[in-house]
């Protein structure tokens, strides 16, 4: 059986930035979920012993928590820059579609980077409406 | 008395340096029309009373990148004119070829297309953003 060769891509360097992202994401979060809870969500007795769970503990646990804080923090930071990156691109396809003259492999090339920021961003709306109708209170804080 | 006077000017000076960290305007020295990356930061005095911008690296992150979109809207606008006229002198160059003018003619349409998609990219792009912040 032939092993295909790993090769680097020619174009990979957004999907490296994406990667570093998660990695420096989710590094921060397991930091988080390590850190001990906040005394007022500990559910205790006199004796020290943990009681049931009740819903208003848990949900005073989800608004005190470090971890949820974070994911808002970063949800939010990248939810900001997603407009932002796809208005950038979309200006760099049209400067390349004008520097294109009249050469139609450039036309298509320009063409294929603003259909690409295109479906980024039908991406990005459709999965804030899923998860916005997913969770309840939606996911930007 | 030289070494009065002298003391005396300088602490007239002195209030020019007594206030760092007070919020101010950085100045806006456009080249070519092109803005600066710090146009949307917040300015502030230092030590020597030059109002510098102050970037704090999660907040102030997408500010640097509008002001890096709006390099990009000018770029494309000078761009779109220096094409235009490239393919305009394209087509006074064809000597009733057809092929040429032809050629001449795509040149011109496809820098008028670059101009729109960015003019409408930047607007359409911008209200979907607002509408999705609220």
């Amino acid at each position: 059986m032939r092993i295909p060769k790993l090769k680097l891509a020619k174009n990979s360097l957004p999907g490296f930035i994406l990667g570093a992202t998660f990695l420096v994401s989710f590094t921060a979060i397991s930091g988080v979920v390590k850190a001990a809870p906040s005394a007022e969500c500990k559910d205790t007795t006199v004796d020290g012993s943990s009681t049931a769970i009740s819903v208003s503990k848990i949900n005073k646990c989800l608004e005190t928590s470090p971890l949820v804080d974070s994911i808002q923090t970063i949800v939010n930071f990248l939810s900001a820059g997603v407009a932002i990156i796809v208005i950038a691109v979309l200006i760099i396809g049209g400067i390349q579609y004008m520097a294109a003259g009249d050469n139609p492999n450039a036309v298509s090339d320009a063409k294929k980077r603003i259909i690409n920021a295109l479906i980024a961003l039908m991406v990005f709306i459709f999965t804030t409406a899923f998860l916005q109708w997913l969770i309840p209170g939606g996911v930007f804080g | 008395m030289i070494f009065t006077t002298a003391i005396v000017k300088l602490s007239t000076l002195l209030p020019l340096f007594a206030a760092p960290g007070q919020a101010c305007t950085v100045q806006n020295r456009p080249f070519f029309g092109l803005p600066h990356w710090w146009k949307y930061l917040d300015g502030q005095r230092d030590l020597l009373n030059k109002c510098v911008p102050v970037f704090d690296f999660p907040g102030d992150t997408w500010r640097v990148l509008f002001a890096i979109i709006d390099m990009l809207l000018r770029i494309a606008g000078i761009a779109a004119v220096i094409f235009v006229i490239a393919g305009g002198v394209a087509y006074m160059l064809t000597q009733g070829n057809p092929e040429k003018g032809a050629s001449a003619r795509r040149r011109i349409t496809n820098a008028l297309i670059g101009l729109g998609i960015v003019l409408i990219a930047s607007a359409v792009v911008s209200f979907i953003g607002n509408s999705l912040k609220d």
